[in-house]
């Protein structure tokens, strides 16, 4: 009916901006530690808190390549809207980085089976339990920290 | 479905869900498809590399007649090169006896004696090198190739830099994206480790192998596409969802790119063993594979800069490069890409023909940073080889002939990759910028 939604039948999909999405990640894990004030603390790497994404330190001549992967604003320029880029190094992030993969571990481990948070998967996924297997199973058992 | 088509209505612009590294074409069919750099960061010195000044022999020890020359540091009595030159191949060009192996190269080389930077010191010197200002944050000369022509390989970064051991001064900005988006940034990596894991961030999951990664692909596919139908076909959502795929193949093609084992023991004895043989035998297999624009330092820091004894430092920092970048011109003449891979060869600037002095007036018997004349060279990709361009004046200070502006560099460049450096520009802050600024002109001399 409305294909590219030029008549707004639907709210138009906003590109989450890189501090938002770790905001996401960490609060869906159930670790978003959001009290306000302080000193600011590194986003990613082991020096790392789970701090609002607000309070990340930048350094501008040591971006973290991650945040030049998901259009972070360069610091040394005016930048009145930044780039929305699809890269393949955003979905290694999410595939392969530590970050993500702590958030899955924690989330992991506090979810249990009537969960507010989980919603039912579609109905023709392929089996749920070789899914449960294949998919969760190195999370929950994984040793890495 | 409309992806591709959407591609094409779209254009080069970059603030859209379509690949920004998918393949453009340029304004004009260019000679060169691809580009390497080797970055002698620190500066080499031009008189002891392709430079000869017989003239500074006359006045060995002695101050030079055109009176004091404006140095950064206190400089004093002219300082001959303690190397000798030869003329090599049939084009005679001459090339000291630091770079044997790159001489037997002459009649691929064209020699640029006449560039000149700006200002004495590494750091604006290094930016207008790569990024054409010397002073303001510009992207660099990769980030502009990779947003004008994308890459053919999908599946690896398109504009790779490599350093053994760490960051040259400046770091990153020597490689940025400045006001264009941020995939079109050199990827950095570090040369001195082997392991894939740690020369490409997030290449490979520690805990899970590929195959039950390719399980959960399927499953998150799934997910998404359930996701996809609930909101309606969303191209930026699709985008996404391939780059999932593309991250897979990532990982295998990127592994396999930085595999050394795969070449033979001759190829790999050929361009050396040691890390800048290692490097430039990485480079070319990236160069094979699609990537761009590839650009080498030398190491850490700035290890051309011999402000003292520059005679044992600079014969051990040639020693590492001859062999490997000498191999490199060969192997791609052999496999038929030099013809289309353009091969740069400089530092951000040059050294002065008189000593340097320590504050008590001894000499140091280095030389100080010279930006008003250096030499660089350029081979391959549309190049007229066995030929030089410019001159400097009798002892090697200043760009005298055909002086050429690192603008008129980067012009050449764009025009090999087929870019009309006047008309490839990038709307920011409400003005059209281009790599070369307000000035700059194609060396057409140089031109095959």
């Amino acid at each position: 009916m409305d294909p590219d939604n030029r008549l707004l039948s639907v709210y138009p999909h906003r590109r989450l901006d890189f501090e938002s999405m770790r905001d996401a990640l960490l609060a869906a894990s159930g670790e978003l530690d959001v009290h306000l004030g302080g000193v600011p603390s590194s986003l990613l790497g082991n020096a790392a808190t789970p701090r609002r994404s607000l309070y990340g330190k930048i350094d501008r001549q040591f971006l973290p390549s991650e945040l030049k992967a998901f259009d972070f604003a360069n610091p040394e320029l005016h930048s009145p809207r930044r780039f929305e880029t699809n890269v393949p190094q955003q979905a290694l992030f999410f595939l392969n980085s530590p970050f993500a993969m702590q958030r899955a571990q924690a989330l992991a481990q506090t979810l249990e089976m009537n969960d507010p948070r989980a919603r039912p998967l579609p109905k023709n996924l392929p089996t749920k339990s070789n899914v449960k297997r294949t998919i969760f199973k190195p999370i929950i058992h994984s040793t890495d920290s | 479905m409309g992806l591709v088509g959407l591609q094409t209505l779209l254009g080069a612009a970059a603030t859209t869900h379509a690949n920004p590294l998918a393949p453009k074409r340029s304004h004009f069919p260019g000679t060169a498809k691809r580009v390497i750099h080797f970055f002698l960061n620190g500066g080499p010195s031009h008189v002891d590399t392709f430079d000869p000044k017989p003239a500074l022999q006359t006045y060995a020890g002695q101050p030079l007649p055109t009176g004091h020359l404006r140095t950064e540091r206190h400089t004093g009595a002219a300082f001959p090169s303690p190397f000798t030159f030869t003329r090599h191949g049939q084009s005679g060009l001459p090339v000291s006896e630091l770079f044997p192996k790159i001489g037997a190269c002459a009649d691929n080389l064209a020699v640029i004696r006449s560039m000149k930077a700006e200002l004495p010191d590494h750091e604006p010197s290094l930016v207008l090198m790569n990024c054409g200002d010397s002073i303001l944050s510009r992207p660099s000369v990769g980030s502009w190739a990779t947003y004008g022509l994308g890459t053919e390989n999908q599946n690896l970064p398109a504009f790779i830099t490599m350093c053994p051991g760490g960051y040259p001064i400046k770091d990153a900005q020597n490689w940025q994206a400045g006001f264009l988006p941020g995939i079109y940034q050199g990827t950095f990596i570090d040369t001195q480790h082997t392991e894939i894991d740690k020369l490409i961030k997030h290449i490979r999951n520690p805990s899970i192998p590929l195959a039950t990664q390719r399980t959960q692909l399927e499953f998150v596919a799934d997910l998404n596409r359930a996701h996809s139908l609930e909101r309606g076909r969303n191209p930026a959502m699709e985008a996404r969802i391939q780059t999932f795929e593309l991250a897979y193949r990532m990982q295998m093609e990127a592994t396999d790119a930085f595999n050394l084992a795969a070449e033979s023991h001759a190829m790999r004895e050929a361009y050396g063993d040691g890390v800048h043989g290692r490097q430039t035998l990485i480079a070319r297999r990236l160069l094979e594979r699609g990537v761009r624009y590839v650009q080498l330092w030398h190491g850490a820091g700035q290890p051309w800069d011999n402000h003292d004894k520059i005679q044992a430092s600079h014969r051990r920092l040639a020693n590492e490069l001859d062999q490997p970048v000498a191999t490199l011109l060969t192997d791609l003449k052999q496999r038929g890409m030099l013809d289309d891979t353009l091969v740069i060869f400089g530092g951000e600037f040059g050294r002065n023909p008189t000593v340097e002095l320590n504050p008590n007036g001894q000499s140091i018997l280095g030389r100080d940073h010279n930006p008003y004349g250096f030499s660089m060279w350029l081979a391959g990709g549309g190049i007229k080889g066995g030929t030089t361009h410019g001159a400097t004046d009798e002892f090697g200070f200043q760009a005298e002939k055909q002086i050429t502006s690192v603008h008129d560099l980067h012009a050449t460049i764009l025009h090999l990759l087929g870019f009309d450096h006047e008309a490839f520009t990038h709307r920011y802050a409400g003005r059209d910028f281009r790599l070369t600024d307000v000035s700059g002109q194609v060396i057409r001399e140089i031109l095959a």
